[in-house]
């Protein structure tokens, strides 16, 4: 089962690496680590803090048993959200979208643990003609969704193809 | 009644659509306690120069007949501003986004001379916006440009006055009409995008050079504008981020179209400085999923929450209507 878990540390040297120790004592998968920006999320009182999401795989008695273990090691565990995915877009690639690798373009979504693209479809009318893709990608979070995003930019620069975002999206 | 001595620098479209508006509603003008008394017609050729007042029907037969009004040819717009005493220039030169053109040396001098300047261009706006404003409030001239964004949309004073007191988060926006067109119409015709533009040019919605408009030159140049005169910033076309329509497919709309979505090429201003122009999907049934040659903005407010017009965005009366809106605006208020 893939979860999210929400937990806040303090801002100070080794503190990821102490969340981290209960999720490979307890042999869960680690997905993906994500650092939320500490402008919107560092909280003031009682010292500076920072929010991190981790994305786990793992069932449901060993997730209780890495949230008891982080708390006892002081760190404060604010959400586990077992539905992984809660915001969906859908994007335009127009261009070489098929020969500058697809499969890479996918990976490289797929392979961040906190977004992956659930379906895809092509019209290439032809051969030398640009081919456009329309991409439905499921993501962790309105962040997770920002950070997508982003990817998804870097990877339309990259590969020279038009990215069409949906109006939505800021 | 007060009477206004102006001059129409540059007579194409929308010289000769402010010549006909103004004719049409002389006696709403004047009802509003204005007579606006044009002094000084120039086009590329010369001017025209009547300090009693021209004749407007007379400029607008000779410009159809001979091609120019210039009865003193050679004279220039700047040396009607520089050398006739009058208080209005209504800039309509073609515009320039590279350097400004005519139309920013004609506005310099006009303030120099202490002239108000209501304009439709948008060049020397998009470039120099801090300078002119500047330079207009030192030397006690009103200086008014609605008609630079979204032509007959009332965009800049809706968000100033109307809008006062709400904080803007953000606008979107289609402000170019013959992008609008070409997006509407691929999808229409099931054609793809060089298709369209040919029928584009060939109805005189698209330029035989449609750069400026496709790749989104255009409507970069109107964001910036509104984001110096709406948010205050000191933005220049070179801070947008600019992405125009010409890689847009037939496929890409049709499948935008299955999932309920079309296709506008969308500029947005964000209050943390952002500037973009971009294709982006627009659900169908939003209200910037406006259709041919429509312009749209949509104002994301504090208080009022989101705020959405729509009107013609181009044409030479319309944009002629927003320039006489500014006009009355400044001598109805004094």
């Amino acid at each position: 089962m893939k979860v999210t878990m929400d937990i806040e540390l303090k801002d100070e040297p080794g503190q990821l690496i102490l969340a981290l120790e209960p999720v490979s004592r307890n042999k869960a998968n680690l997905i993906s680590v994500f650092h939320y920006h500490k402008s919107n999320n560092t909280i003031k009182t009682g010292g500076v803090r920072v929010q991190v999401q981790l994305v786990l795989d793992a069932k449901s008695p060993v997730i209780d048993k890495i949230k008891d273990e982080m708390e006892k090691a002081g760190i404060r565990v604010l959400r586990i959200g077992e539905e992984k995915y809660r915001e969906i877009m859908t994007v335009l690639m127009i261009g070489h979208v098929v020969d500058t690798d697809i499969r890479d373009t996918i990976n490289r979504i797929d392979g961040t643990g906190i977004a992956e693209i659930i379906d895809m479809s092509l019209s290439m009318p032809e051969i030398e003609e640009p081919t456009s893709a329309a991409l439905t990608i499921n993501a962790v979070g309105k962040e997770e969704l920002k950070e997508t995003v982003r990817i998804l930019k870097d990877i339309a620069g990259e590969k020279e193809l038009l990215l069409v975002l949906p109006i939505e999206i800021s | 009644m007060k009477t206004i001595k102006a001059s129409i620098i540059g007579f194409g479209s929308i010289g000769q659509g402010v010549a006909r508006v103004l004719l049409a509603k002389k006696d709403y003008l004047n009802k509003e306690g204005i007579d606006i008394k044009v002094i000084a017609v120039t086009d590329s050729k010369g001017s025209a120069v009547d300090e009693n007042g021209l004749n407007l029907e007379k400029c607008l037969a000779v410009k159809a007949e001979k091609g120019t009004v210039a009865d003193k040819p050679g004279m220039t717009g700047l040396d009607v501003i520089n050398q006739i005493d009058h208080d209005l220039v209504i800039e309509v030169t073609p515009t320039n986004i590279n350097t400004g053109g005519d139309g920013l040396i004609n506005m310099r001098a006009a303030f120099e001379h202490k002239k108000d300047v209501v304009t439709s261009n948008k060049g020397p706006l998009a470039l120099k916006f801090k300078e002119l404003t500047k330079l207009a409030e030192q030397n006690g001239c009103h200086f008014k440009y609605e008609a630079t964004v979204g032509g007959a949309m009332p965009v800049i004073n809706l968000m100033r006055d109307g809008m006062a007191g709400n904080e803007i988060e953000s606008v979107k926006g289609i402000f170019n009409g013959t992008c609008n067109y070409i997006l509407t119409r691929m999808h229409e015709e099931k054609s793809n995008y060089s298709e369209i533009l040919t029928e584009a040019v060939d109805l005189g919605i698209a330029e035989a050079d449609p750069t400026y408009d496709v790749e989104g030159i255009d409507t970069a140049g109107k964001i910036v504008i509104l984001a110096n005169a709406v948010f205050g910033m000191d933005k220049t076309i070179a801070d947008v981020e600019r992405t125009g329509i010409t890689k847009i497919t037939y496929e890409a709309l049709e499948m935008s179209a299955r999932s309920g979505k079309t296709i506008k090429l969308i500029g947005e201003i964000k209050k943390d400085g952002s500037l973009s122009v971009a294709p982006r999907l627009v659900p169908v049934g939003h209200p910037l999923s406006v259709s041919g040659t429509l312009n749209a903005a949509s104002i994301q407010t504090d208080l009022a929450g989101e705020i959405t017009v729509t009107g013609k965005g181009a044409g030479s009366v319309e944009t002629a209507g927003s320039i006489l809106s500014d006009i009355i605006s400044i001598y109805r208020d004094n």
